[in-house]
């Protein structure tokens, strides 16, 4: 916004960065910059309030096409899957976990020495008392 | 009545493996005498229980158990063979084994294996066999 002084301001502040002045409002019907506390417009004459409510008329929209929607960049959350009901699940044995996928169960970790006996090897598998 | 296969290259150990499955009720024994035979006799009979011996010409044991387990995941093998070491072991565990057996056989725990499986495995045709 040019402010009286001569100096282009930027649109975005509110003080002139050429002699400080407040920078006002641009009078409706001649573009004159005004300061805030002016009854009437420096550049036309008329008074900065009818220009203020004459320069109040509705807005037109900036473009006729309508704009393309707002894509929201969002991280997709997985739906949420539906598992078979285990309800027991959290009270079954490996084993008895294993009959239901129908695989074995996981064989137990058995410390083994280097050289396995056959004591060694019940223990290992199972099964035999 | 329940089933078994045998696969082992010395007729002295299929004969004392043959003895034992009889005493723990099982009768229609297939047997094979290298590596390369488990599969497709397993295939032709599907057996309730597999021994396997490890050391064959072919392919061994745990080859042949492994190829077996990955075909047919439910079949139930034991392995039958001298050899103690841990690696040997683990690498039957993981290929999912069911027992391992050490030879010189031990009569009774062998037995006990052999029934423990086929309870486990075919119920119902041991509860006949025994009560026959």
């Amino acid at each position: 916004m040019t402010c009286r002084c001569g100096r282009d301001n930027d649109a975005r502040r509110s003080y002139c960065g050429g002699c400080g002045r407040r920078i006002g409002t641009s009078c409706g019907r001649c573009q004159f910059v005004n300061c805030t506390d002016d009854a009437f417009c420096g550049g036309c004459g008329d008074t900065l309030e009818a220009s203020a409510a004459a320069s109040a008329a509705p807005l037109k929209p900036v473009a006729d096409k309508p704009t393309a929607p707002i894509v929201k960049l969002v991280t997709p959350v997985p739906a949420p899957v539906s598992s078979p009901v285990l309800s027991r699940a959290d009270t079954m044995s490996a084993a008895e976990l294993a009959s239901l996928v129908g695989k074995a169960a996981a064989p137990a970790v058995v410390p083994l020495p280097s050289v396995v006996s056959q004591d060694d090897l019940d223990r290992l598998f199972g099964g035999v008392s | 009545m329940p089933s078994a296969l045998i696969v082992d290259d010395s007729p002295v150990m299929r004969t004392q493996l043959r003895a034992l499955l009889r005493q723990a009720g099982c009768d229609a024994i297939v047997e094979g005498a290298t590596g390369d035979d488990a599969l497709p006799l397993y295939e032709r009979h599907h057996p309730d229980i597999v021994f396997l011996d490890i050391v064959m010409p072919g392919k061994d044991g745990v080859t042949a158990a492994t190829e077996l387990l990955q075909k047919y995941p439910r079949a139930v093998i034991v392995m039958c063979t001298s050899l103690t070491t841990r690696d040997k072991v683990v690498a039957c565990q993981k290929a999912g084994v069911s027992h391992y057996i050490l030879k010189p056989f031990q009569a009774d725990r062998t037995v006990a294996v052999m029934r423990h499986l086929l309870a486990r495995n075919a119920p119902a045709v041991v509860s006949a066999s025994v009560a026959s």
